[in-house]
C-alpha cells in the first residue's frame, strides 16, 4: 500500500491543530508547528507533501512564509494552501478561491471541502 | 586722487577712509575755514604779515576746493599741493611763533591722515614731524621740543591704529558682501526690493534677465511689479501683499511675508511661474519701510507636476479601460458558463437516458455475443460523449476542490470492458491483445471488481489508461488489467510493456507534460491523476526496462452494505437475492419530468401495484394532477419548460395549505449536482434530492422511508447553516467530542483574554484574539459564537467603541458555559449533558 501523503500543518492555534488531526488523521500523516520560524526547517527536514498554513500569524504572516518557501530551491515545488478565518467560502469562490496567487480555502468551510481542497492540491 | 565719476560701486569697493574722503576733506574744509579765519586775521593784526599771508592762503585753499566738492567740480587746488602749502605754512608759523604754531600740527597729522592715502599720509605726517620737530629743538627747550615730537609721533601711530582696525572690519564686511553676491548669483533668484519713502523699485540682474530683459535694463520706467503678474493671480497676491504691509511692528523689526507661487510674464509674452518669498522691514515710525523678495524660477517643478498629473490620469483612464475589460471579460466568462451548463444539461439528460435504457437491456435481455457487441458500441458512443460533455468544466472545479463526490458502486469491469471494446480495433492493428483478470482469475460474470465512487470519473480514468497504454505498448504484445483489493481500497493495474522515457517520467502527471503525442492536449494523465484524487483515490505510475510500465490506479472499495449491481444472468438471480425482499408500500406517486426517457426509466422502477403512479410532463401538469388527487410522494424533475420544479412546489405547497392537507413528501430530481441548486432546493421546501440517473434502490429507500415515517435518506444538505442563535444547540463532530473539554477550556481563556482587550482599548489585540476565536469555533461548528466573534472583530476594525463590545463578550462566555450539544439522533445517543465542568 502506497504510503500517506504528508501535511504540514502551520497554525497557533492549537484547537486547529487537534481539529485537523481528528479529521484528517487517518487519510495524512501530519506534521504540524505553531511557531512560523519553524515552517522552513520543517519543511526542508520532512519533505511534506503539502503545507496548509494559516495566513494571520503572530510575527510572519502567512505571505512571509509562502515568499520563505518559493526562496528556497528545496520546498518550491511544495504545493501551498492558506487557510483563513477571514474570508466566507462565497467571498474566496468570488476571489478564484485565491489570496496572493497562493491557493486558499475558508476556515468556514465544511471539513469535507477542505480535505477535497487538500487532495485536489497534492502535488 | 581725484574723484571725479560717482560710483555708488566705486564707493563700496575703496577703503572706508578713503570713501568717505571727499567728505571728510569738505567738512573739515568748512570748519578748518571758520576756525582759521580768525587766527589768520589776528596774525596781521598782531603784525606777523608772513605767517599771515601763508595762513589765509591754507584758508583760501580749504574753501576754493569745499566749494568745488560742493558743485561736483574739479578740484582747482589738487590735495597734493594743497597739503605742501599747508606744511610751508605750519613751519612758517612755528618759525615765526613758536609753540603757538607748533599746536597747529596736530590737526594737521589727522587732517592728513584721513585725507591721504596711508602712505602718502604717514609720509607727509613723518616728514612734518621732522621738520617740526628740528624747528622745535631749535627754537625751545629741548624738553618741550622732545614731548612735542613724542606727541606727534603717538598721534601717526594711534591714527594708524584706528585706520588699521577700521579697514581690518571693513575688509571683513566687503568679504561678506562679496559671498552674498555669490550666494545670491549662485541661487539663481532674482532679487526684487521695495522701498515705500521713494517708492522705488529695484529689480537685480537675474530678476531682469528671469524676464526676458538684460541684466543692466533700465527699470526706472517700468510699471510695477503686479503688472508683471497673470491676471489670475494678481488680485491674491496683491491682497496678500497690502495685508502684509499695513502691519505695524518695531522699528527695525523684519517680518517675513507669506510665500508663495504665482506667474509673472517674460518679455516674450508668455508666462512663467516663480516661487517668492519675502521680508518687510519695519522703519523707525514702526511701519513697513521696505519690502525685499527672493523669486525663484519654478515654471520646471510645474511643468513636471503638469505631466504627472497628465500621466496619472492616462494611467487612471486605462485602469479605468482595463476593469471594463475585466467587466466584459467576467461577463463574458458567465454567459459561456451558462450556455456550458445549457448544453451540458440538454446533452446530459438524453444520454443518461440512453445509458440507463442500455444497462436495463442488458439485465432483461441477456444478449448473445453480437447483441452484446452492438449494445457495447451504443454505449461506448454514449459514454465518450458523456466524457466529453463533462470534462471541461468539471477540471476545474475538481483543481478547485469545488467538485461534490457523490460515489455510488461502480463496475470497473464492465467500464474497463466498454473502453477494450473501443479500442479493440487500434490494439488488433498494433497486434497488441487486452487481457483483464479480477483477483487473478479472468473477468467475467462472476469475477467483478467494484469501487465506491463515480461511474463517469472512472470511466474518463480508465479510458485514458487503456488508450495510452495500448500505444505505449511494443507491436505483439499484451496490455493487462489487474483487478485486486487491498487495505480498503479497490485496485486496477494497467501493464504495458513499454517504458516510459526517462526524460518523462518526473513530469508524467503534470499538466500540459505531452511526450510525443502528436496533438495530444497533455492533459491526459493530470486529469486522470486529478479524477482518482478527488475520488480519494490516487493514480502513480512506475516504469522500469525491466518490467515494463505499470499505472496503478486506488480507490475506495465498497462501504459494507453497499449492493454490486450485477449484470447478466447469474447477475439478475443474483440481484434478484440481494435486491430488498420487503414489498413496497402502497402509495400514490407523481413523477414529473419533461425528458420521457427518464420517466420510463423511473417508471420501470416503480412498480403499480402495489404503488400509483401519476406522471406529469412539466409544473403546471404537476399542480394540476395535485390539486385533483393529492400524492403521497411527489419526484419533480428541477429543470423544466413552462413552469419549473421550484414554482411547481411552490403552488403545490400553497394548495396544500389552502385545502389544509398534509403536505406530501417532495423530492428533486436533477441533473446538476451544486450547491447553488442544492441551496434552492432547501429554500424551496424539498424534502430530499436525487441526482439523475437515480439508482432504483435509492428510490425505493425512500418510499420504504415514507412509509414508515423515518426520515429520508438523500435529505438535501444545506451548505450555509441558517443563521444560528446562542440558544440553538452546537452541532458538533463526533469525532470532536473527545476534544470538547480542552477546546471548551482554550476558548474560555481567550474569551476572557479578549474582554480585557477590549476594556483596556487594545484595538490590535481585540483584532488578533477576536480573529483566533472565529477560525476556531467555525471549525468546531460552534456557529453562533464564531458568528459573534466575526462581528466583534468586524466592529473593532470599523473603528467602533471597544468598550460596548465587552458586552457581547460575556454573552460569548455564557454561551460556552452552558450550549447544549445537538442530538444526531441516527445512533441513538442521548443528548450530552451541559459541557462546562
Amino acid at each position: 500500500m502506497a504510503a500517506r501523503r504528508k501535511l504540514l500543518l502551520v497554525d497557533d492555534d492549537e484547537a486547529v491543530i487537534e481539529f485537523l488531526n481528528v479529521k484528517l488523521g487517518a487519510e495524512f500523516e501530519l506534521m504540524a508547528t505553531g511557531a512560523p520560524e519553524k515552517v522552513l526547517p520543517l519543511a526542508l527536514d520532512g519533505k511534506p507533501d503539502l503545507v496548509l498554513c494559516d495566513i494571520d500569524l503572530p510575527g510572519m504572516d502567512g505571505g512571509d512564509i509562502s515568499a520563505a518557501l518559493f526562496a528556497n530551491p528545496q520546498t518550491r515545488g511544495i504545493p501551498l494552501v492558506f487557510l483563513t478565518a477571514l474570508v466566507t467560502p462565497e467571498d474566496l469562490a468570488a476571489k478564484g478561491n485565491q489570496l496572493a496567487g497562493r491557493a486558499a480555502i475558508s476556515k468556514q468551510s465544511p471539513i469535507e471541502d477542505i480535505a477535497a481542497r487538500i487532495r485536489a492540491s497534492i502535488g | 586722487m581725484s574723484e571725479n565719476g560717482h560710483s555708488s560701486r566705486a564707493r563700496a569697493a575703496e577703503p572706508i577712509v578713503a570713501a568717505y574722503r571727499e567728505r571728510i576733506l569738505y567738512a573739515l574744509a568748512l570748519i578748518a575755514t571758520v576756525v582759521l579765519l580768525p587766527f589768520s586775521i589776528g596774525n596781521f593784526v598782531k603784525g606777523y604779515p608772513l605767517i599771515g599771508t601763508v595762513s589765509m592762503a591754507v584758508v583760501l585753499i580749504f574753501v576754493a576746493d569745499a566749494v568745488a566738492i560742493y558743485l561736483r567740480r574739479r578740484l582747482p587746488v589738487p590735495i597734493p599741493v594743497a597739503f605742501v602749502v599747508i606744511m610751508v605754512a605750519l613751519v612758517i608759523a612755528i618759525w615765526g611763533r613758536g609753540l603757538l604754531g607748533i599746536f597747529w600740527t596736530f590737526p594737521a597729522i589727522l587732517l592728513f591722515h584721513f585725507v591721504l592715502e596711508r602712505r602718502l599720509a604717514n609720509l607727509f605726517n613723518l616728514t612734518l614731524v621732522a621738520l617740526v620737530g628740528g624747528v622745535a629743538f631749535y627754537t625751545l627747550d629741548t624738553d618741550v621740543a622732545l614731548r612735542i615730537v613724542a606727541g606727534q609721533l603717538l598721534t601717526i601711530v594711534f591714527t594708524n591704529i584706528f585706520s588699521y582696525v577700521v579697514e581690518a572690519e571693513q575688509k571683513k564686511e566687503t568679504e561678506q558682501r562679496r559671498r552674498l553676491g555669490l550666494l545670491v548669483r549662485a541661487t539663481n533668484a532674482g532679487f526684487f526690493q521695495w522701498d515705500r519713502a521713494s517708492d522705488e523699485r529695484v529689480y537685480s540682474g537675474r530678476l531682469k534677465e528671469m524676464l526676458g530683459h538684460a541684466p543692466d535694463a533700465d527699470t526706472s520706467a517700468w510699471p510695477p511689479l503686479p503688472e508683471f503678474m497673470h491676471p489670475d493671480d494678481r488680485e491674491r497676491r496683491v491682497s496678500r501683499f497690502q495685508e502684509g504691509a499695513r502691519q505695524i511692528a518695531q522699528p527695525g523689526v523684519q517680518r517675513l511675508a507669506a510665500g508663495g507661487d504665482f506667474r509673472l510674464r517674460h518679455a516674450n509674452g508668455e508666462y512663467l511661474w516663480v516661487h517668492a518669498q519675502g521680508l518687510f522691514i519695519h522703519g523707525d515710525d514702526g511701519r513697513v519701510a521696505r519690502y525685499i523678495a527672493s523669486l525663484v524660477d519654478v515654471s520646471e517643478r510645474f511643468r513636471q507636476q503638469e505631466n504627472l498629473r497628465r500621466s496619472h490620469n492616462q494611467i487612471e483612464v486605462q485602469a479605468q479601460q482595463l476593469r471594463d475589460q475585466n467587466a466584459a471579460l467576467r461577463d463574458a466568462i458567465r454567459v459561456r458558463e451558462e450556455v456550458e451548463r445549457i448544453a451540458r444539461h440538454d446533452l446530459k439528460t438524453p444520454l443518461n437516458s440512453i445509458l440507463a435504457a442500455l444497462r436495463q437491456l442488458r439485465d432483461k435481455r441477456r444478449p448473445d455475443a453480437r447483441e452484446s457487441d452492438l449494445l457495447g458500441m451504443v454505449e461506448g458512443a454514449a459514454y465518450r460523449v458523456l466524457d466529453l460533455v463533462n470534462l471541461s468544466v468539471d477540471i476545474y472545479r475538481m483543481e478547485q476542490g469545488e467538485y461534490r463526490f457523490s460515489p455510488r458502486v461502480v463496475d470497473l469491469t464492465a467500464l474497463a470492458e466498454t473502453v477494450a471494446r473501443d479500442v479493440r480495433a487500434h490494439a488488433d492493428t498494433k497486434g497488441v491483445r487486452i487481457e483483464a483478470r479480477v483477483d487473478g482469475e479472468p473477468a467475467d460474470a462472476e469475477h467483478r471488481a467494484y469501487a465506491w465512487a463515480e461511474e463517469m470519473l472512472c470511466y474518463s480514468v480508465i479510458a485514458n489508461l487503456l488508450k495510452n497504454a495500448v500505444e505505449a505498448s511494443p507491436d505483439g504484445a499484451t496490455v493487462r488489467i489487474e483487478f485486486s483489493q487491498a487495505g480498503g481500497q479497490a485496485v486496477l493495474r494497467m501493464r504495458n510493456d513499454g517504458v516510459v522515457p526517462v526524460s518523462v517520467r518526473r513530469s508524467f502527471f503534470e499538466k500540459y507534460a505531452t511526450y510525443g503525442k502528436v496533438g495530444g492536449s497533455g492533459l491526459g494523465t493530470y486529469s486522470a491523476r486529478l479524477m482518482a484524487r478527488v475520488q480519494q483515490g490516487e493514480l502513480s505510475m512506475h516504469t522500469s526496462d525491466e518490467e515494463g510500465t505499470v499505472l496503478e490506479l486506488r480507490l475506495p472499495a465498497l462501504p459494507e452494505g453497499a449492493a454490486p449491481i450485477l449484470h447478466g444472468a447469474q447477475g439478475a438471480a443474483k440481484s434478484a437475492a440481494v435486491q430488498d425482499a420487503r414489498p413496497l408500500p402502497a402509495l400514490r406517486i407523481l413523477l414529473v419530468d419533461d425528458d420521457e426517457f427518464n420517466v420510463a426509466f423511473v417508471r420501470s422502477g416503480l412498480p403499480s401495484p402495489p404503488l400509483q403512479v401519476v406522471t406529469a410532463i412539466n409544473g403546471r401538469a404537476a399542480v394540476a394532477a395535485a390539486k385533483a388527487d393529492a400524492p403521497d410522494v411527489v419526484f419533480m424533475d428541477l429543470e423544466m419548460p413552462v413552469m419549473n420544479g421550484f414554482e411547481a412546489i411552490g403552488r403545490i405547497r400553497a394548495l396544500e395549505a389552502a385545502a389544509g392537507r398534509a403536505p406530501c413528501k417532495m423530492i428533486a430530481f436533477s441533473s446538476y449536482d451544486d450547491d447553488a441548486i442544492r441551496r434552492r432546493c432547501v429554500e424551496a421546501g424539498f424534502d430530499a434530492y436525487l441526482s439523475k440517473p437515480a439508482p432504483r434502490e435509492r428510490i425505493h429507500d425512500i418510499l420504504h422511508a415514507v412509509a414508515e415515517g423515518r426520515a429520508l435518506p438523500e435529505p438535501v444538505r444545506p451548505r450555509k447553516p441558517r443563521p444560528s442563535g446562542p440558544d440553538d444547540p452546537v452541532d458538533v463532530d463526533p469525532d470532536l467530542l473527545g476534544a470538547l473539554p480542552r477546546f471548551v477550556e482554550t476558548r474560555s481563556a481567550l474569551i476572557e483574554e479578549l474582554r480585557a482587550a477590549l476594556l483596556a482599548g487594545g484595538r490590535e489585540a481585540v483584532l488578533r484574539l477576536a480573529h483566533k476565536l472565529a477560525g476556531s469555533l467555525a471549525l468546531y461548528r460552534f456557529d453562533w459564537a464564531a458568528d459573534e466573534s466575526r462581528a466583534i472583530r468586524q466592529a473593532a476594525a470599523d473603528g467602533g467603541d471597544l468598550a460596548s463590545l465587552a458586552e457581547r463578550c460575556e454573552a460569548l462566555r455564557r454561551h460556552l458555559r452552558a450550549f447544549r450539544l445537538r442530538d444526531r439522533g441516527d445512533d441513538g445517543r442521548a443528548p450530552q449533558a451541559a459541557a462546562g465542568r
